[in-house]
């Protein structure tokens, strides 16, 4: 009995001794680089011989039963939201006038369908990430993870394969504070205690993920808004 | 700590014991159990209305892709090139691929609106509980109509599909203990029958003639889709029979004039027996009940009203279509249907047989609209063209206001003209009566005694792009190699489109 759940082009499934809201799809196993391989490959020669075209630049997905092609049959759970670690941290010190705090945090092991990527399915014209355009496959050799300009377009690679599941770790950097306090200990009379401070929030993200941000709700980015990096000067005067 | 240490001991535990209950009482509760009518007042029996136009609505709001996956494998139209949705395309070129998201998205939207169709009936049944015998009436009219939409949903799907489910109440659960399909016959059988249970019930009128929902089902809505489900039985004499029914009760003519049809002028002409019905309300602004008519549109034109705006491209007429429609030498119908580019007329034109054209094909069109040459196709449909200048001032979207015709006369005409050729007998009229009521209207001189080849391509002139009819007529007249054209192979094996993969995914026994 599978729980099926997320849109249907983008499906999440959850069954007994799997996670749950997994995501459902297809194994990426390189692009075909030549007419050889396609040639050589007994699932393409089926999908062939059934009426589909398939040409270099085109995904090589993983045929996992090894009958039929690639065929529903073929569908893998690939991972999903939930990471499986998590960390975070604070540190702190305070030295004379000085005063200093950061904090972090990080995850591993989490899924992220990069549905911005997925929008192809339905907006053929549709805006592409950097990543995809630089690595895009545009020759035999050129990528074995991504396919070509013209394959992104067709429906056999808009199949829900880990080409749209990219992996979610990251490390990021929430708040770092520095501060400095004049006449902290209140010694020089007539001058007001001040704290002179800057104040980094979010000044690094570390991430492989091709969005704008990794840190999406349910595993789902769709529009995420990228993340600003807000940097703070203040004086803090007491008298 | 104060505040808790003011609350005695017991209450304490009272509340604890209170929480722990409410939340179990919620988990417990089967969903099926909560009423989504919520504080409905079911004697009200005003409320009956509410159900019926909101089945009304749910057939109504057909997404844009689903009148075109219905129609786009037929000899008259094609998907207008590789586009924005390529898959589509292939669709059109009868590679079917039960991944792509609209073959899933017909087969949703439609089950969706047959499950609200059954909610509606199921609340209107629940008025009828405590309604006045004037009430219960009313009421068994409304599910009447009910049913008849959900059989044109039923009938529609069954034409893309083959063997689908019928569902019989608004519980989908139930379908997921479906251990054979109904086939494609069987849910046939079971609109016609639907159809029979309607027709005493419904309003004898056409549907232009309802007050209180205009343009609502009647009683001959419920005939035509009896005739058409029997058509595709094969069942010739109970198409005669009902069609023959329609003409008899003489209420209906053609509009005359093919051209202003399909827009402004004949919306809700005497002529509709079913119209998708949208409205901008007269108003320049605000609400509007639209259908997003812009893939039939072109993607470049000069409209006469400045600022309205052009279409996709999805949706072109088939050169096989045109010079079938010159050779013919038709005028009206051809010059309706088509909305030409002068890159679309220069490509006939490399025909030495098409060099001479008709004056009519121009890109300019009655209304004045001009019709750029754009990449994605060199025709655009006219059925689906409304002028700009008929567009009520302030609204800019491609044919929003428009209605989009689902059955109409003459339809119902070369329906039964055709069952008559297939061997049906009928005393309403004679065959060569019906087509040539047709024919007149187009500009066309009288022919008598029809043959059946004479009436389908009398169909394929009056009926191009509209609803796949021409395709799903050569499936069941067995034409294959009519969709064999423009560097397209039919075989039959390419009948029906695939099960949705998500809907085998959920109910397995689409995938036996």
């Amino acid at each position: 009995m599978n729980i099926d759940t997320g849109s249907a082009e983008f499906r999440q499934r959850t069954r007994v001794g799997d996670p749950v809201f997994s995501f459902f799809g297809l194994e990426v196993d390189g692009v075909y680089q030549n007419d050889a391989q396609i040639a050589a490959d007994p699932a393409a020669q089926v999908e062939i011989a059934n009426g589909r075209t398939i040409v270099p630049g085109d995904l090589k997905f993983k045929d996992q039963d090894g009958v039929d092609g690639i065929t529903a049959d073929d569908r893998v759970m690939l991972g999903n939201y939930l990471p499986t670690y998590s960390f975070g941290f604070n540190m702190g010190f305070n030295y004379k006038g000085w005063d200093f705090s950061a904090a972090a945090l990080g995850q591993g092991g989490n899924k992220i369908l990069n549905r911005k990527r997925g929008e192809v399915i339905f907006t053929n014209d549709t805006n592409w990430d950097r990543d995809f355009a630089l690595n895009r496959w545009h020759g035999e050799g050129t990528s074995n993870s991504y396919p070509s300009s013209a394959g992104i377009r067709k429906g056999w690679n808009q199949q829900l394969s880990d080409f749209f599941i990219e992996k979610g770790d990251f490390f990021r950097i929430q708040n770092i504070t520095l501060g400095y306090t004049i006449n902290k200990d209140g010694a020089i009379k007539g001058l007001p205690r001040t704290r002179i401070y800057v104040t980094a929030e979010k000044p690094l993200s570390v991430f492989n993920y091709n969005g704008f941000s990794p840190e999406v709700s349910n595993g789902v980015d769709n529009d995420t808004y990228p993340i600003p990096a807000i940097y703070t000067v203040g004086v803090n005067i007491k008298i | 700590m104060k505040l808790l240490q003011k609350i005695s001991k017991p209450s304490l535990v009272l509340l604890l014991v209170l929480a722990v209950w409410g939340c179990t009482d919620k988990l417990d509760e089967p969903e099926l159990n909560n009423n989504f009518a919520g504080g409905t007042d079911f004697t009200d029996a005003s409320g009956m209305l509410l159900s019926t136009v909101g089945a009304y609505e749910a057939y109504y709001s057909r997404g844009w892709e689903q009148p075109l996956i219905i129609s786009v494998r037929g000899d008259d139209v094609n998907s207008g090139g590789l586009g924005d949705q390529p898959e589509f395309t292939e669709m059109d070129k009868f590679n079917y691929s039960k991944d792509h998201w609209m073959v899933n998205s017909l087969w949703e939207n439609i089950y969706a609106d047959v499950i609200s169709a059954h909610t509606a009936m199921e609340q209107i049944a629940r008025y009828q509980e405590f309604g006045t015998d004037a009430e219960i009436a009313l009421g068994n009219q409304y599910i009447a109509e009910i049913q008849v939409l959900r059989g044109m949903m039923l009938f529609q799907i069954s034409q893309v599909y083959g063997d689908i489910f019928i569902p019989e109440s608004s519980d989908t659960e139930l379908l997921l203990e479906v251990e054979t399909l109904p086939t494609k016959a069987e849910v046939m059988q079971h609109v016609s029958d639907q159809m029979d249970l309607a027709i005493p019930v419904l309003p004898e009128m056409r549907p232009n003639e309802r007050t209180d929902l205009k343009g609502g089902v009647t009683k001959y809505t419920a005939l035509a889709i009896k005739a058409l489900a029997n058509q595709e039985l094969e069942n010739y004499q109970l198409v005669a029979d009902a069609a023959g029914q329609i003409i008899a009760s003489g209420r209906f003519s053609l509009y005359p004039d093919f051209y202003e049809l399909f827009k402004t002028p004949g919306k809700l002409s005497d002529e509709s027996i079913l119209d998708l019905q949208y409205s901008d309300f007269n108003q320049g602004e605000g609400d509007r009940f639209a259908h997003l008519y812009a893939p039939y549109g072109p993607q470049n034109w000069t409209p006469a009203v400045e600022g309205s705006n052009s279409g996709w491209g999805f949706f072109e007429p088939s050169f096989k279509f045109i010079k079938f429609m010159l050779d013919r030498g038709e005028t009206v119908r051809l010059e309706t249907s088509v909305l030409f580019t002068e890159r679309g007329i220069a490509e006939l034109q490399t025909d030495p047989s098409y060099a001479d054209l008709p004056s009519f094909m121009t890109n300019v069109t009655r209304d004045g609209d001009v019709i750029n040459d754009f990449a994605r196709g060199y025709f655009s449909s006219g059925k689906h063209y409304l002028p700009s200048n008929q567009l009520i001032e302030g609204r800019t979207e491609y044919g929003s206001n428009k209605n989009n015709n689902v059955i109409r006369y003459a339809e119902i005409l070369l329906m039964y003209a055709e069952a008559l050729t297939q061997g049906a007998s009928g005393s309403v009229m004679s065959a060569d009566q019906a087509v040539n009521l047709v024919r007149e209207r187009a500009g066309l001189p009288a022919l008598s005694g029809v043959t059946l080849d004479q009436v389908i391509d009398e169909k394929f002139a009056e009926l191009a792009m509209e609803w796949g009819k021409r395709y799903y007529d050569m499936i069941r007249l067995k034409k294959f190699d009519e969709l064999t054209y423009d560097g397209r192979t039919f075989t039959e094996a390419k009948t029906f489109l695939p099960y949705p993969q998500p809907q085998v995914d959920q109910f397995p026994v689409l995938g036996n």
